[in-house]
């Protein structure tokens, strides 16, 4: 081996590469266009999306006060007088109880579980103000139970007791009861506040239609994405029952939409139910253990595409400047001279590994440009996108001498360089791959390099931790130059 | 008594084709081999074992005294090889294709690398072109370079695939200068040609058809073995030619007068016989618009040779 022979091919390829202005081109614009492109289609955020809303909820008409007043009067012990102006004049005369519902009650029964009664007794026996007080709170508990179904409330009873005659006689067994009813309706429209928080986020545009039949043709239209039919007892039915129905209208055609969508329209019915109920009711907790908040798309794909990037273009310029030495026939000149055939293959790399390292490193720059996350472990991904890139340029030189035709060169791309992206864990997760496609992930370099760079990005790794993919993406550029050199001593065609 | 090149039984298959097949030759030294032979013969085939790119399937090979399977960067230096497609990088200079094969081949040192490039350059006189981008060169004037380019390191066995092919008749002239230049320095040359007269030029001359060698001799032999007839063609006004007329023709030329149209074909062995038989049409008072001689083609002959072989075979 003779390295002066070696500098020799190289720097004539050097030479050839300044002279032609296309392949110069693809070798620096292209690159630097087609990363511009993709940080730019992963660095936006969706905002605006078309979201329809038709909403008829009304508030819930019930109070808390009526369904009492309702069970007490089906009582037969009792009779009830409602709103006795001078009802504590007649305590003890007329009335033997006072029952005052303040304003607050129905609010707070369906809000917080919790109602305060006030009575005021005067009996004219021990015996009758026990059994007043028993039979108006067991009634009034049955009826907050009735009224609200399932749930379950605290009823805390303010009691005044006055005894006439503390001794023991016959008691009445009829008694006169005043209810003083203050208990004001509850004005909450819960579909109002989800609407209300469904504007305020940017990240959807609402329409607010008048029929359900129109939220549905925008829908098939594809004016929206999201349609939320908002029912006429949803209030109604949060309140008193928990839970509820809303129908939802999707247009999946743009996935990326629709979740953006759909996420905001959790948030809303999230964010209404937090106002009204005070706390959130569907309470997640994130804890990032690798990664964070502040990731965004580009952060988590750029250092993924940056190798694929780089491949691809190594890959395809390597192919074509060396298929094109075998077209015009210089190569087999070279071959019929006292050049060896390694010497070639290593002449060919290092012009090769050089364009690589220029590519690579102008990729990487432009993809700094969005993400400067690459540029906490800067020195990991480029190392890792320089070997990625020698790989791919030895496979390419073995490759390439399988090929007769620049065309070939191009078909390469669906047969070697698509499949990576799909099956190497750029995009979807290899956990998603069905179990007979698994072993073909790793056989491909891209999976080993977005395996570390993911290590490297969310776990902080260091060189030492991802030393198992450098060896292996470092075999790959051997086996390259191996299988590069044992094909062209078999014999060219 | 050792040879530049010399075969045995030297074999090569491609799938179910042979394309060579057992050829067996010795070349001495300082001569000039013609390798004559139609597309598909095996020539280049035969070739590229030579200079070691291709491996045989059988029999072995020698250049220079040297297996062809084991040859070194030194010995391949002492060969120089000008392959059928020009084979130039387009987009450098004459001179520096020129220089990249000196150095390719092991022509190291910068001062005697650029004398040797002067030197070939002035010899085969692309001075004025030396320093054009290969790619703004005519066809001719890439073929000299891309010559230039196997010849510059001073090879002693030169081996040049269609060297002529596609140039002008004042170039060819030229190149076939230089071979012979190039012989009498005691250099050994290998030319595989379409062409039958540059067959002529040659010291030596093989046929080769369907991978094999079929007829090898200098070509005054060779041209004793292969009946060489030119043709004369007549082109005539009138359709209609009195078969007297054709009757003394046919005497005259002792072959058979074919007919087509208003033409006439007459296979002539002398020119004698062609002054006699345009002198007879010119007393029959036809009007003759056309006279040509064809010269026989390379395929003709060679046809003519191929189904003699077979016909001794039978």
């Amino acid at each position: 081996m003779n390295i002066r022979r070696i500098l020799t091919i190289s720097t004539r390829i050097f030479k050839q590469i300044k002279r032609d202005k296309r392949t110069l081109g693809l070798m620096i614009t292209a690159p630097i266009l087609v990363t511009l492109l993709f940080s730019w289609a992963f660095a936006g955020e969706l905002t605006g999306i078309p979201v329809v809303v038709y909403n008829i909820d009304q508030p819930l008409e019930k109070r808390v006060a009526d369904a009492i007043i309702q069970v007490l009067e089906n009582n037969d012990t009792i009779s009830i007088t409602l709103n006795d102006p001078n009802a504590f004049n007649k305590l003890g005369s007329v009335y033997q109880a006072v029952i005052i519902f303040k304003e607050n009650l129905t609010r707070n029964v369906i809000l917080t579980g919790e109602a305060e009664i006030q009575i005021y007794l005067k009996t004219l026996t021990q015996i009758d103000a026990q059994i007043l007080t028993q039979i108006i709170t067991n009634n009034i508990s049955k009826a907050i139970k009735d009224f609200l179904g399932t749930k379950g409330i605290t009823l805390k009873v303010n009691k005044t007791v006055q005894i006439n005659f503390p001794y023991p006689s016959p008691f009445t067994q009829q008694y006169n009861v005043c209810i003083l009813d203050y208990d004001e309706k509850l004005d909450i429209i819960l579909g109002n506040l989800v609407v209300n928080e469904l504007m305020s986020n940017k990240d959807v545009s609402l329409h607010i239609v008048s029929s359900r039949e129109k939220c549905i043709s925008m829908i098939k239209d594809n004016k929206a994405v999201l349609g939320i039919i908002i029912p006429n007892n949803f209030t109604k039915q949060i309140l008193l029952h928990n839970s509820s129905i809303i129908e939802l209208y999707i247009n999946g055609i743009q996935q990326d939409e629709m979740t953006t969508a759909l996420k905001a329209f959790e948030e809303a019915v999230n964010d209404a139910l937090e106002k009204v109920f005070g706390e959130k009711t569907v309470e997640i907790s994130k804890n990032y253990i690798y990664g964070s908040e502040e990731f965004s798309s580009i952060d988590f794909l750029a250092p993924s595409f940056l190798g694929f990037i780089a491949m691809f273009f190594t890959f395809i310029i390597s192919g074509i400047l060396f298929l094109r030495e075998r077209l015009i026939g210089t190569l087999e000149r070279m071959l019929a001279s006292a050049t060896t055939h390694t010497e070639i293959v290593l002449g060919y790399l290092i012009s090769f590994l050089i364009v690589a390292t220029i590519q690579s490193t102008i990729i990487t720059l432009v993809t700094l440009i969005f993400s400067t996350k690459i540029l906490e472990n800067f020195l990991q991904i480029y190392t890792l996108v320089l070997l990625l890139a020698m790989g791919s340029v030895s496979l390419s030189i073995f490759l390439s001498s399988y090929m007769k035709t620049e065309l070939q060169v191009i078909q390469m791309i669906p047969i070697y360089i698509i499949p990576q992206i799909f099956l190497s864990g750029l995009i979807l997760s290899l956990k998603a791959l069905p179990e007979f496609l698994r072993p073909l992930a790793y056989i491909l370099p891209l999976t080993y390099y977005v395996d570390a760079v993911k290590k490297i990005i969310y776990m902080n790794a260091t060189l030492t931790n991802i030393l198992p993919q450098l060896i292996i993406l470092t075999a790959y550029f051997i086996l390259g130059i191996i299988l590069g050199i044992k094909k062209f001593r078999k014999e060219i065609t | 008594m050792s040879y530049a090149v010399e075969t045995h039984q030297l074999t090569k298959r491609f799938g179910k084709i042979t394309a060579v097949n057992s050829v067996s030759i010795k070349v001495p030294y300082a001569i000039i081999l013609g390798l004559v032979g139609p597309n598909g013969a095996g020539k280049t085939t035969f070739l590229r074992m030579l200079v070691g790119i291709l491996k045989p399937d059988e029999g072995k090979g020698f250049v220079l005294g040297k297996n062809i399977e084991r040859l070194t960067p030194k010995d391949r230096a002492r060969i120089g090889y000008m392959t059928q497609h020009k084979a130039l990088y387009t987009d450098l200079t004459a001179r520096e294709n020129i220089e990249y094969f000196a150095k390719i081949n092991g022509i190291i040192d910068p001062v005697k690398r650029r004398e040797l490039t002067d030197e070939i350059i002035e010899l085969l006189e692309i001075t004025e072109w030396e320093n054009i981008l290969v790619e703004h060169l005519s066809g001719g004037t890439q073929q000299l370079v891309s010559l230039a380019c196997a010849l510059v390191h001073q090879p002693e066995l030169m081996i040049l695939d269609e060297p002529t092919v596609g140039i002008n008749p004042m170039l060819r002239e030229k190149f076939w200068k230089h071979f012979k230049e190039l012989r009498n320095l005691g250099k050994t040359l290998i030319i595989t040609t379409h062409y039958l007269e540059e067959a002529e030029r040659c010291d030596i001359v093989a046929l080769m058809h369907n991978g094999k060698i079929i007829a090898l001799g200098t070509p005054t032999e060779l041209k004793k073995t292969i009946q060489y007839k030119k043709s004369l063609v007549l082109t005539l006004v009138e359709k209609k030619v009195p078969n007297q007329l054709l009757n003394a023709i046919e005497e005259i030329a002792n072959a058979a007068v074919e007919q087509e149209n208003n033409s006439l074909a007459i296979d002539v062995e002398s020119y004698d016989q062609i002054i006699k038989i345009l002198q007879l049409v010119e007393k029959s008072n036809l009007k003759v618009l056309d006279v040509k001689i064809k010269e026989p083609t390379f395929n003709e002959v060679f046809m003519k040779l191929v189904s003699r072989k077979r016909g001794a075979m039978e």
